[in-house]
């Protein structure tokens, strides 16, 4: 579920939000969604695993909103076993009261958007809180019972040394979260500290100082008893998050909101901006304008499954995925991971695919060869 | 009727607006339609609109009634300005009785120009002086026309002063080709006899052939013999450009047209041969063309090794556009299978290679060009090398001799000390300096032909701020020490990427080549390493550190299709690359490792 908005916007974000803080708009906004979630219902009628509400800055709703949402999935939708139900939360725009509330209308799992300990860092990112109240919403995050924590950090930040970044890794791990994402600054070129570093007032780090600090979170937080299970994610006890889970093993997912993307296993599409629109729309009881952003065929669903399914650490099952399309269909994929296997890019176990430990910062070698 | 036929070309230096008047002929004589008029009609092909110069001629005839009141056919043949093709302009020239002078009038003779009216006065052509551009700023009209009676001989008062650009002065021009060129000499009685002095291939029509008419008639339905090969066709269309193709019944000696006669093979229309007709042959051939020869050579290579047969196809057809290019089928351990193709000079070079990507769609990698290498071995045999590749082991050669131009280089007196230099740099030997006029000098120097390949008019160009013109003729072979520069990725060495260079140079150019091609190769799985070497000797060496960061930090459902998009054009990217042993090189590379001395410059 998409929320579009967000206090202001970070430096590097290039995600579809708009900076306001209309309450009124908050409502509104609430309201369609569950319009969107009631009359989308008829189509969807397999089972939910998992709810997710990013954005933007989903935790810019009232408690009263989400309660609203979740109870009308519950209402419209079968529910799966134990679902997980996460929430983004930026640190800047909640207070303890508020992450007790989301508990009490549903949220059990927490996604905190620390992005670093380091309040120069988080300056330079434009965030607008510090280390000090990134590190009280964990806090009060486990006060209000969320046993489900995860906390995401960025890496790759100008100026950002080894140092750093361990000092923000060891904070997050004394925290105890149940997992921690670790994401590369990655920047499209129009946000505005892509500017700040074409303009040369501040200077990426180099290839080699990136995949040193990669690999220097990996350590540190394998020594910390994490298990990393994804390209960028680390989980504590197995608790990976099912929704992601979900988008690596490519099954189907509704996308509600404005700009949210949806997938039945063979067609992308998405819920085209404006916000204007959306709103206009569902206040008039029709849905949604979508976009198609991609059909597939078999061979590009199982290459999908190869792309995807490859940034798990546990990689694929090629019995499963040869017998779920089709020897004619796998058969020129096998190739493609023999040949890169005798490159040394892929491990082959006799049930199992995976990237090696040393590929993993330069997968896109692997990825590449799987598509089109 | 022959009376009043007038064919003349047009000689002017690139950029003295050559084209520009061609466009207004064609327009003040109602030729085109405003609606027809685009800029530079007559540069068929894109790649001269986009150039900016003219490529390939094409004929067209245009009517103009006098001011006597009588209408003339003038039949006006373009030509190309760059000195790799002063052949089209010889072939051109054969076909008139005149020529317009067309020169610059804030920028005087240049030196190519000069060489083809020496040609055209050779021929016994009427020339017709023309100073172009008079509305510029930096325009001295006066001065070029001083300029052009004291080295051409000109009468400075039968110079016409014109604006192609804004139509000043352009019916002056018709006037003097009506009054001043001579009509062909034609015998409308004689056996029919006509000079292909172009030709090029049509998918409908075959090969279509550009002929002025010497004696005789020919009509339509004709048939025709090719005094070449003896070979007989008959004419399915003849007719005229004016400047879109118009047929007609017949054409009759001193005309200028185009004949189709369904001819298939692109090899039966020889550019230079005699056309005559099989029922009453002609005794004699018109005096042709002396055969060009190539002096540049390249390998030319598909990307994708089964585009073989393809590439071989285009060149064929290409080949009856541009009687020029040579070529044969060569393999190379790093590139496989292509061919070795000669070429008048790098600019001829280049557009061959555009044109076979472009109308082929073909997707080629071109080697180092490389000259002629006459090589006399140990043994006594003397051997001709145009491929690096081929360079025997040092121990075997007894002495190498390389080709050498005799460059006129015409510049402002203020810029002669950077020309000395340059050409001191290049290898040059001078041989003497002559004043134009009391500002403008010509210099001659012997310098190898491989030299004037690299980068040289770059390096006039930037060192007279545009103000040198260059000119050459061939002078023959000389000795030099010279030695086979061997490029070698991870210890294995790549044929395409050898060259000749003399001995004084090798361990400068080793070292800009292999910085170079770490610039260019992009990091790859394993570090790579670049060396340079002569025999078994590394000279230099560099390497390209491996790949440390390829990654899509975040994957997740919005992004998915974004994500997979980005990795599908990362693949694209790679397509152009070309795998040799376990590395991806670009393809232009191939060509780049020639481009070594410009950088060290720029």
């Amino acid at each position: 579920m998409h929320i579009p908005f967000c206090l202001s916007k970070c430096s590097y974000c290039d995600f579809y939000s708009l900076p306001t803080d209309d309450a009124e708009l908050f409502d509104q906004y609430s309201s369609c969604l569950v319009e969107e979630l009631t009359r989308r219902a008829a189509d969807y009628r397999l089972p939910f695993a998992s709810i997710y509400l990013g954005g933007g800055t989903p935790s810019l709703l009232a408690p009263k909103h989400i309660e609203r949402i979740i109870d009308t999935i519950y209402k419209c939708y079968q529910a799966g076993n134990d679902p997980e139900i996460t929430l983004e939360v930026n640190p800047a725009t909640v207070d303890r009261q508020d992450l007790e509330d989301f508990r009490r209308v549903g949220i059990n799992r927490l996604s905190i958007g620390v992005q670093s300990f380091i309040n120069r860092e988080l300056k330079i990112l434009g965030r607008m809180h510090d280390s000090q109240q990134a590190s009280q919403c964990i806090d009060w995050s486990h006060q209000a019972g969320f046993d489900n924590v995860s906390v995401d950090l960025i890496y790759g930040i100008p100026g950002q040394n080894k140092e750093d970044w361990l000092a923000s890794l060891i904070q997050a791990v004394n925290h105890e979260p149940q997992h921690i994402s670790t994401y590369l600054l990655q920047l499209e070129p129009d946000v505005p500290l892509a500017r700040r570093i074409v303009s040369g007032a501040l200077a990426m780090l180099n290839d080699k100082e990136e995949s040193d600090l990669y690999y220097l979170a990996r350590d540190y937080l394998l020594e910390a008893d994490y298990q990393h299970y994804e390209l960028s994610n680390y989980a504590h006890r197995d608790r990976k998050s099912q929704h992601n889970m979900g988008y690596w093993g490519v099954c189907p997912y509704l996308g509600v909101g404005v700009g949210a993307v949806s997938f039945d296993g063979r067609q992308r599409s998405m819920n085209s901006p404006p916000l204007v629109e959306y709103l206009i729309a569902l206040s008039h009881s029709v849905l949604p304008r979508r976009q198609i952003l991609e059909t597939m065929g078999r061979r590009e669903q199982l290459s999908e499954a190869l792309v995807m399914g490859l940034r798990l650490m546990e990689g694929i099952e090629p019995g499963a995925l040869c017998r779920r399309f089709g020897k004619d269909i796998w058969r020129p994929f096998q190739v493609t991971i023999d040949r890169l296997a005798s490159q040394g890019l892929l491990v082959v176990e006799p049930d199992r695919v995976y990237l090696p430990p040393q590929v993993y910062f330069i997968s896109n070698a692997v990825f590449r060869e799987f598509v089109d | 009727m022959q009376e009043r036929i007038r064919n003349f070309s047009i000689i002017a230096h690139i950029d003295h607006g050559k084209s520009t008047l061609a466009d207004r002929l064609l327009q003040i004589t109602g030729a085109l339609t405003a609606r027809e008029m685009r800029e530079q009609f007559l540069d068929k092909m894109d790649l001269e609109r986009e150039k900016g110069i003219t490529i390939k001629l094409q004929p067209v005839r245009l009517n103009y009634t006098a001011r006597n009141g009588q209408t003339y056919i003038l039949n006006l043949i373009d030509t190309p300005g760059h000195v790799d093709f002063a052949y089209e302009v010889s072939r051109s020239l054969a076909a008139c009785e005149g020529a317009l002078l067309v020169v610059d009038a804030s920028q005087g003779i240049e030196a190519q120009t000069l060489a083809n009216v020496y040609m055209a006065m050779d021929m016994n052509l009427e020339i017709i002086g023309v100073v172009n551009k008079i509305d510029l700023p930096g325009a001295e009209p006066e001065t070029v026309k001083q300029e052009m009676e004291n080295v051409l001989g000109l009468d400075q008062s039968e110079i016409i002063s014109i604006s192609a650009k804004l139509g000043i002065g352009i019916e002056d021009v018709l006037e003097a080709i009506v009054e001043r060129i001579p009509p062909p000499k034609a015998d409308l009685q004689g056996e029919m006899r006509a000079l292909i002095f172009d030709s090029y291939f049509d998918a409908y029509k075959g090969a279509i052939s550009y002929i002025r008419m010497d004696s005789g008639e020919l009509r339509k339905g004709d048939i025709i013999r090719m005094m070449s090969s003896g070979k007989d066709f008959e004419v399915t269309e003849i007719g005229v450009l004016s400047p879109f193709m118009t047929a007609v019944e017949s054409l009759k000696a001193g005309e200028v047209g185009y004949l189709a006669a369904a001819i298939k093979n692109v090899t039966d229309t020889k550019v230079g041969d005699t056309i005559t007709l099989a029922a009453n042959p002609a005794r004699q051939p018109l005096e042709g063309y002396q055969e060009v020869k190539p002096v540049v050579f390249c390998g030319l290579y598909p990307l994708e090794n089964n585009d073989f047969e393809r590439l071989r196809d285009a060149l064929e057809k290409l080949k009856l556009n541009d009687s020029s290019l040579v070529y044969e089928p060569e393999s190379s351990d790093a590139l496989g299978l292509g061919f070795r193709c000669g070429f008048l000079g790098l600019l001829h070079l280049e557009i061959v290679k555009e044109r076979l990507e472009r109308e082929y769609d073909l997707t080629l990698m071109a080697t180092a060009p490389s000259v002629i290498y006459r090589l006399i071995l140990t043994d006594g045999t003397e051997i001709s090398v145009r491929n690096p590749s081929h360079w025997p082991d040092a121990q075997r050669i007894g002495q190498v001799m390389e080709p050498f131009v005799k460059a006129s280089i015409m510049v402002p007196n203020e810029y002669v000390g950077p020309i000395m230099e340059l050409c001191q740099e290049k290898r040059g030997q001078f041989i003497n300096m002559e004043y134009l006029t009391p500002h403008r000098v010509v210099l001659s120097y012997s310098l190898p032909l491989a030299e004037i390949l690299v980068d040289f008019f770059d390096g006039l160009k930037s060192r007279t701020r545009g103000y040198a013109s260059l000119d050459y003729d061939m002078r023959g072979y000389e000795a030099s020490d010279l030695v086979k520069l061997d490029i070698m990725l991870n210890g294995e060495t790549v044929d395409a990427l050898s060259t000749i260079c003399h001995k004084d140079k090798a361990y400068y150019r080793a070292r800009a080549l292999v910085e170079r091609l770490r610039r260019i190769i992009p990091r790859q799985l394993y570090e790579v390493a670049i060396q340079a070497s002569i025999g078994n000797r590394v000279i230099a060496r560099e390497s390209v550190k491996a790949m440390r960061k390829d990654v899509l930090a975040k994957c997740y459902g919005g992004d998915i299709t974004r994500k997979k998009k980005l990795l599908e054009k990362q693949k694209e990217g790679k397509k152009r690359m070309k795998q040799i042993g376990r590395v991806e090189v670009p393809r232009d590379a191939f060509m780049s490792v020639m481009e070594i001395d410009g950088d060290k410059k720029s």
